[in-house]
């Protein structure tokens, strides 16, 4: 059987359906569209081989509306994969406006990763915008709406900046081919800028950690899987061997660490050790090797197992008690000892835990970082490799399901939350057990890389257990931040607080000025006018007459009276006929002469 | 530990999922303290193999990229100190970041 449908019709064809679809049959579609969707894909992969693209002719431009190479391809899957976990993780919402843009949003995810130019990419790049906020406003209250605003913000803007940067690349090579970009152009920096803000790049990060606590329970696992993945990906494609990036990801990956640690939120927490771990993954961009794009990428791949997974269990917990404040929690492994156990798998994932996926993918950049001489950057990422552990690894299962007993007594997630729990639990330790046998097959470059010798096994355990003992010494010894709530400002005060003062400062300079301005032209500029040429022919005339007038004898207080009467006759126009007549005589002796 | 009952009303459609029971009195495994006591000990037992167990590389071959990273107990020392290090300066900081938890909306 061969296949040449593109993927994302399948997936827009499910929303359709979900769309209109009630009860149970909703549910069900989500979970088979994407699932249909796989087999599509696995047809194309099988049926055209490798570089088989689909194209488009409009007008004169050549569309690639999707190109299957090994890149691609494999965000395609992991893409599938997450959409069939999250659906099923999502069967008990009955929220039509989550159930139906969710599907969406796969569906734009898919097209932005398969286009082949970069029109195609810009316009699900958009839709990826668009159809991902509603993740965030189906929460419904005045923070997520606000929250979905800023969020939008900044990613239209990524969409614009996207725009401008193919216009200009157009322009100047009269190609549309999203391929590698050049970053001494401008073209190319406009682009590496848009990418940047979806990566969630220092200084444009807030919309992660502002929107995804804000989101629903479901909706935060959406956002965590796909916006944050599909930038990576264009990163990989657009960017390999970018040194900028080498920093912008050492950066990336140390400076969340702070915050998560002092972090109340625990989604919070984890949108601060998404940035962590995608600062990883630009670091191996950035390197541009073999070793680590592929470490990149598959991080990618495995980030969407074990921080989707995170995620998840803190989502069942929210949907269970309603709360997300690590203040407020504590003590549920009672209540939940099956979430609570899938998320120590999701927090041994994440930390690098040999067997267990990210000890693979981690591991690749950091060789490779090593190998080419990066020193400075591999300690940083050694330094962060132990802090993943200490804010996500520990900090999230224990003050969730442990710590202090928060007397909260709730029930198990439901079932549905757990299936989808336990696939990504188990995706996690079969990568990690078999990365040969399973993702390996689908990484973009050769691989030629064993993490399993003892030397890297041994040490790793060795980082790990001593990060471990240093929380369990700090908390003993009570020197460890206890959790409070509160709001740890980052660098969205520069646009939450800074926007609010920008807009008083432009209220008080422009409102003052306009006043002023209105008070010095219009009131008095204007009135001073108005009176001057109402006065001034009478005066004139007062000056011409007064001559007369002293040449007849008048003088002192009667010439003055004199003067005075015929101002006010001249202002008023009101002459009488012999005076008027003798005016309009001299005024017609005057255009004679003339 | 704060209230639960102070939540906010919302049109937040999980708000549906939320169940708060009554405790059932019985005793979970980290009620009691001496279990707790027992994690630790294995736990710090653990740490003290794996120290230990750099002595293999005296047989074995370690490999290392940098000249430092064979040092004996590297690793176990860095990771001990990264982490109490994140920990500490992340305490320093909330001085200068901790605002109250209603900060934006003022």
């Amino acid at each position: 059987m061969t296949s040449s449908l593109h993927p994302v019709i399948i997936i827009f064809a499910g929303a359709l359906l979900v769309g209109v679809l009630k009860g149970k049959l909703k549910g069900v579609v989500s979970v088979i569209t994407p699932v249909i969707g796989l087999i599509n894909l696995i047809l194309i992969d099988r049926s055209h081989g490798e570089n088989y693209v689909m194209t488009l002719s409009l007008m004169d431009l050549q569309l690639e509306l999707a190109r299957f190479d090994k890149l691609s391809m494999l965000f395609a899957y992991l893409f599938h994969f997450a959409a069939i976990i999250i659906s099923i993780y999502s069967l008990h919402v009955r929220d039509n406006m989550q159930r139906f843009t969710g599907l969406l949003y796969v569906g734009s995810a898919i097209g932005a990763v398969l286009a082949g130019d970069l029109v195609t990419l810009f316009v699900f790049w958009e839709l990826l915008a668009v159809t991902s906020v509603f993740q965030i406003w189906a929460r419904r209250t005045p923070n997520s709406s606000a929250s979905g605003i800023r969020y939008l913000i900044l990613h239209i803007s990524s969409g614009l900046l996207l725009l401008m940067g193919a216009t200009i690349i157009y322009k100047d090579t009269g190609s549309l081919r999203f391929d590698h970009f050049d970053l001494n152009g401008f073209g190319g920096v406009l682009i590496f800028l848009a990418f940047g803000i979806k990566c969630g790049f220092p200084f444009l990060h807030t919309w992660l950690t502002d929107s995804y606590p804000e989101s629903t329970a479901a909706g935060a696992v959406y956002l965590c899987c796909f916006t944050t993945k599909t930038a990576v990906y264009a990163m990989a494609r657009g960017f390999p061997g970018a040194e900028p990036l080498l920093y912008i990801g050492a950066v990336m990956a140390m400076f969340p660490i702070f915050y998560a640690v002092i972090e109340n939120d625990l989604r919070r927490t984890l949108a601060y050790s998404m940035i962590n771990q995608i600062g990883f993954m630009m670091v191996g961009i950035g390197l541009g090797t073999d070793l680590g794009i592929n470490g990149a990428v598959a991080h990618a791949f495995n980030d969407v197992f074990f921080k989707g997974l995170l995620f998840m269990s803190m989502g069942a917990v929210l949907y269970r008690t309603g709360t997300m404040n690590a203040s407020q929690l504590g003590g549920l492994y009672k209540t939940m000892p099956w979430t609570a156990g899938l998320s120590i798998v999701g927090a041994a994932a994440i930390s690098g835990f040999p067997l267990m996926c990210a000890f693979v993918s981690k591991s690749m950049i950091m060789v490779s970082a090593a190998e080419e001489g990066h020193m400075v950057i591999w300690l940083l990422l050694l330094f962060a490799a132990a802090g993943v552990l200490k804010h996500a690894g520990i900090k999230i299962p224990f003050f969730a399901f442990f710590a202090h007993d928060s007397g909260i007594r709730t029930k198990e997630a439901p079932a549905n939350m757990l299936i989808a729990m336990a696939i990504s639990a188990l995706a996690c330790v079969i990568i990690g057990c078999f990365p040969q046998q399973t993702l390996y097959s689908l990484l973009p470059r050769d691989v030629d890389y064993n993490p399993y010798d003892l030397t890297h096994v041994v040490t790793q355990f060795q980082l790990l257990f001593f990060s471990a003992a240093a929380f369990a010494v700090l908390m003993l010894t009570n020197i460890y931040p206890p959790e409070l709530r509160s709001t740890n400002i980052d660098f969205d005060w520069v646009w939450r607080k800074g926007g609010k003062l920008f807009y008083k400062g432009a209220d008080v300079t422009l409102n003052t000025t306009n006043e002023r301005v209105h008070r010095a032209f219009i009131v008095e500029f204007i009135g001073w006018l108005n009176r001057f040429t109402k006065a001034a022919p009478s005066r004139l005339l007062v000056i011409i007459m007064t001559p007369f007038w002293k040449a007849r004898g008048l003088e002192g207080s009667s010439l003055i009276a004199k003067q005075k009467a015929f101002y006010e006759d001249s202002r008023l126009g009101a002459f009488p006929i012999g005076r008027a007549a003798i005016f309009a005589v001299i005024l017609l002796g005057l255009l004679y002469v003339l | 530990m704060d209230d639960l009952s102070e939540l906010p009303e919302s049109n937040d459609p999980d708000r549906e999922g939320i169940v708060i029971l009554e405790d059932d009195g019985k005793e979970r495994i980290w009620d009691n303290p001496a279990n707790v006591k027992r994690l630790l000990k294995i736990f710090f037992i653990l740490c003290g193999v794996f120290f230990i167990l750099d002595f293999i590389f005296f047989i074995a071959h370690k490999h290392s990229v940098f000249p430092f990273d064979g040092w004996f107990g590297f690793f176990s020392v860095y990771g001990f100190v990264s982490c109490s290090l994140i920990v500490i300066i992340a305490k320093k900081l909330r001085k200068f970041l901790m605002r109250s938890e209603d900060y934006y909306d003022k």
